[in-house]
């Protein structure tokens, strides 16, 4: 099946700028489907929407539609648009008529794309808004009419830029639920730039763009079990890195061996990552748990994190392990606890990194639950 | 009214209007492009446009009388070119401001929904920023409206428009009375299109749709 919207081999370099902000990108969208690009500030998101939209020329690298080459297609003219972070709702145009703006530009009637303009407009629950002017609305109401617009425009996709960023939490999750209503009733191809992580998880599918590159492009909810390098963990967060070596299908690290699933077992050094959540408290010097001194309690949400410093015997830098518990936690900073790893299904290794620390014996498995 | 009188008013007239027409557009590029930071070296444009306001018209016109007559330009044309240098200024810092306060994304916005960059320009920029547009149009029309010294100078004393009436009746009538009328006859027009511009814009700004 050919794809609605193909970035292949994608390079781009700012003028000037010694490292390119964008290094062979390869990503499909099929038909219907809603892809997150996700990065951090700087990554290189707005840039890889750019040249898919025609803003920006990219240097190497092609961008198709329906499989079909529109790199020297104007933006105008390329079957896509873009909603941007910014609203940027025409100041002198009433919020119908700038949801007509499209329909206009085609040759249609002032009355018929004012009809159909509404129609958009009921979608995003701002049909009695229409003949308000945009300074008259508020930044949650700009961003409906700016979805409104991108949707009444009916291109092949829609590229969204950080769309929702600027908005408060409350804001922000009504979008969402917004996004997921006109997905269900007009099912359009989207590409979603962002940085958050809950709007990624809007998506079928997240790809992970650390410098330029991407690093990994999958479910949201392999990206928190089963994240394909460091920078990915680290960007979604929530992981603890023991770097050690792996030996025959076990890690081995500051904390002890750690059995891993089967198809982990590449021998060779690597990077053990336990989320926060995977790991539990238990009373120190218990058989088989590594102890430590908490450090720190911080409050994480409707959570709290226990910050634990890991004992060693080498002299290493600490390794410090994050825990998730609940709120009400007795421990303070200064007490000793034990640290338990969750069992093999809860654990994950990432390749190739250097061993930082040297590992206990291999014979002093870690009790794992 | 005095045929002279009316005479003088549609003289000016054409003049201020000739002077908008021209100074405007030119204002709008100008302004554009300093507003909206398009230009590398924005400060050797600045000193340049700037110019006509530093200098007095008299001291220029006076210069520039001899060249005329020498190039063979014919008066009323020369006029108007020299208006329109002075007005320049003050259609583009008009243009200037409203663009700096006018988004450039605006036009990439519009093209992402199938504009071309002239439609771009000319249905949402150039609308949007229609009331520093009146503005400067409005400016310019005044330089040509209310000159004195470069319509006598460099026009010779041909063109009569109600600033050179004011002045030869000041000068040689000693009619207080006349004078006085053809002063506020002279104000009314200018002050009327005012009222109505503002007029129009408050109205634009709370009709509830374009």
């Amino acid at each position: 099946m050919t794809a609605a919207l193909t970035l292949s081999g994608i390079s781009h370099r700012h003028p000037g700028a010694a490292q390119p902000t964008l290094a062979g990108i390869d990503l499909e969208v099929q038909d219907g489907q809603m892809l997150a690009v996700l990065g951090p500030s700087g990554s290189g998101k707005t840039t890889l929407l750019r040249v898919a939209a025609g803003l920006e020329q990219p240097e190497a690298g092609d961008v198709l539609l329906d499989g079909t080459s529109v790199l020297d297609v104007a933006p105008e003219r390329r079957d896509l648009t873009v909603m941007f972070q910014k609203p940027h709702l025409f100041p002198h145009l009433s919020v119908l008529d700038n949801v007509a703006f499209a329909d206009r530009l085609r040759g249609q009637s002032r009355s018929q794309s004012r009809a159909t303009a509404q129609r958009y407009l009921d979608l995003v629950h701002l049909g009695d808004l229409g003949p308000r002017r945009p300074r008259a609305l508020s930044g949650g109401q700009e961003q409906r009419v700016a979805l409104a617009r991108a949707l009444a425009a009916t291109r092949r996709v829609m590229l969204l830029d950080e769309p929702f960023s600027a908005l408060d939490n409350h804001l922000r999750t009504s979008m969402h639920q917004l996004l997921v209503e006109v997905r269900a009733a007009l099912d359009p191809t989207v590409v979603l730039v962002t940085h958050d992580l809950d709007e990624a998880a809007l998506a079928d599918r997240v790809a992970v763009l650390v410098e330029g590159r991407i690093e990994h492009c999958d479910t949201i909810q392999t990206l928190y079990t089963a994240p394909k390098t460091l920078a990915v963990a680290r960007l979604v967060g929530g992981f603890n890195e023991l770097p050690g070596v792996v030996r025959s299908g076990v890690h081995h690290s500051i904390l002890g061996a750690a059995a891993l699933p089967t198809s982990l077992a590449a021998d060779g050094p690597a990077v053990l990552l336990a989320r926060k959540e995977g790991l539990a408290l238990t009373e120190p010097h218990t058989t088989g748990t590594a102890t430590g001194l908490v450090v720190e309690v911080r409050q994480s949400g409707p959570h709290q994190d226990v910050i634990v410093e890991m004992a060693s015997s080498r002299p290493v830098a600490a390794t410090r392990l994050t825990v998730e518990v609940r709120l009400g936690t007795t421990l303070r900073p200064g007490d000793r606890t034990g640290v338990v790893l969750p069992g093999p299904e809860g654990l994950w290794v990432v390749s190739g990194a250097s061993p930082q620390v040297a590992e206990r014996s291999s014979t002093s498995m870690l009790t794992t639950r | 009214m005095d045929t002279g009188v009316i005479s003088a008013l549609v003289h000016s007239g054409l003049l201020g209007t000739a002077v908008a027409l021209i100074a405007t557009p030119l204002g709008v590029m100008a302004g554009r492009a300093l507003g909206w930071r398009l230009l590398r070296r924005p400060a050797l444009p600045s000193i340049v446009l700037l110019g006509p306001v530093v200098l007095a018209p008299f001291a220029v016109a006076m210069g520039l009388d001899v060249v005329i007559l020498r190039v063979g330009i014919p008066e009323e044309v020369a006029v108007v070119l020299v208006l329109s240098v002075f007005a320049l200024p003050y259609t583009t810092y008009t243009m200037r401001a409203t663009y700096l306060a006018l988004d450039p994304d605006l036009e990439e916005q519009a093209r992402v929904l199938g504009a071309s960059p002239r439609q771009a320009r000319h249905r949402v920029t150039l609308p949007a920023a229609t009331a520093g547009f009146v503005t400067a149009t409005g400016l310019a029309f005044l330089v040509g409206w209310s000159d004195y010294a470069v319509t006598l100078l460099i026009g010779g004393g041909q063109i009569i428009t109600t600033p050179i009436l004011i002045g030869s009746s000041a000068a040689g009538s000693g009619n207080d009375a006349l004078t006085s009328t053809l002063a506020v006859s002279t104000s009314l027009p200018p002050l009327v299109a005012l009222a109505v511009f503002t007029y129009a814009a408050s109205r634009r700004r709370t009709a509830p749709r374009s």
